[in-house]
């Protein structure tokens, strides 16, 4: 006589809130979170240009506005997410090994070093460029 | 010296689904003598044994290899065999069914979903002159085979699918181990089978919808590192793509 079988597979409901149960999946939405604030800078400097060609009270007035404590704050938050995004995506650079030193990928600690000296040598060098010395 | 034997009894609180009698899976806790020498699998065992021989669960070879006895132990996909109770800080503790799959029994999750995506990645070496087998096998140099050698010690437990949110939200998603898989062939001397393999992976679904956690490489229990297979595969499939649309006639 034939068995019956009772195959019920029950499939479990994930909580919204599922990434707050590892510091890992927090580090992660924050990453993607991000790139929200990164294109939110890139429209700030689309206003500054158009302020810009607005003539000298135009971006006067911009600016009084820029330096604003509001503003200010909103700057550091994402200044804050620009540099997450940036060193956790130059993390992953050790990910894709380009070349092998004596057959082995290059150590992640090498790779990712480089890559942040890179980085800030670059960064330093727009910084004095636009300001002058240090 | 004291005994290092019994000391105190110890909790778990383990998830149960029997699909014949209850709509819902619920937690059942057990009291169990405790050894400092128990691992997870051990306990479950001595309440199977002595407790309550219905609990349900997968296990073989009881030394991390075989792969089959993955279970949520307070919240972290975990080798049952190979992770030991005396490590654990919290009481009871807590086993559940690897997180993103089907329950079908207490412990027991579908892995008929990941039986299928293995099978996509073609995990085998694909020719295009086979050889005569009078010729012999395709040999390999200690160097060729160190080329592939992380991503083939892959046992299938499954902990990096529990563990991956991108899996969770998308259960379409090819996954950390069947693209670990891939590259493991991709990277294989012997392999010329890339273009229809990476034609079936570099897909929305396919490694095209990582979006890096890298949980999969933290979980994983034999340092294949499925993240970084990920991320290498999308590179190979992006300089391919790049050469087919700048060097449209040259061989790649």
């Amino acid at each position: 006589m034939a068995t019956e079988t009772v195959r019920k597979p029950y499939v479990r409901h994930r909580s919204a809130w599922w990434w707050t149960k590892n510091p890992r999946y927090v580090l992660f939405q924050f990453r993607e979170m991000s790139s929200v604030f990164v294109v939110l800078y890139a429209f700030l400097v689309l206003w500054q240009l158009w302020a810009l060609r607005g003539g000298e009270d135009a971006y006067y007035a911009f600016l009084l506005m820029w330096y604003s404590r509001p503003m200010m704050a909103l700057n550091a938050v994402v200044l804050a997410f620009a540099v997450l995004h940036s060193v956790t995506w130059f993390a992953l650079t050790a990910k894709v090994p380009l070349f092998r030193i004596r057959g082995r990928p290059p150590p992640a600690a090498f790779v990712i070093g480089a890559n942040l000296a890179i980085w800030i040598g670059l960064s330093l060098l727009i910084v004095k460029l636009l300001y002058g010395g240090f | 010296m004291a005994d290092k034997g019994t000391t105190k009894p110890i909790k778990l609180r383990i998830s149960r689904y029997r699909p014949e009698r209850s709509g819902e899976p619920f937690d059942q806790e057990f009291t169990i003598p405790y050894r400092d020498d128990m691992v997870v699998l051990d306990a479950l065992n001595y309440i199977k044994d002595h407790i309550d021989p219905t609990l349900t669960y997968r296990w073989s070879c009881r030394m991390g290899i075989c792969g089959s006895c993955g279970a949520n132990v307070d919240g972290t996909p975990k080798l049952t065999c190979a992770l030991y109770l005396r490590d654990l800080k919290k009481r009871p503790v807590h086993i559940e069914p690897l997180a993103n799959f089907a329950v079908l029994k207490d412990l027991v999750v579908d892995i008929e979903p990941f039986m299928e995506k293995l099978e996509t990645v073609k995990p085998y070496i694909i020719r295009r002159d086979e050889r005569p087998i009078e010729r012999g096998e395709y040999r390999q140099t200690p160097e060729e085979l160190e080329l592939y050698r992380q991503q083939s010690l892959c046992i299938n437990c499954m902990l990096c699918y529990s563990a991956c949110p991108v899996y969770g939200y998308d259960e379409k998603f090819l996954g950390p181990a069947a693209s670990a898989l891939a590259l493991r062939y991709e990277l294989d001397t012997r392999d010329q089978g890339s273009e229809e393999r990476l034609a079936a992976i570099a897909t929305t679904h396919g490694i095209w919808q990582c979006t890096l956690v890298g949980e999969c490489s933290v979980v994983c229990p034999k340092d294949v590192d499925p993240a970084g297979a990920i991320q290498q595969l999308k590179a190979r499939a992006a300089t391919r793509l790049m050469k087919a649309m700048l060097l449209p006639l040259a061989p790649r």
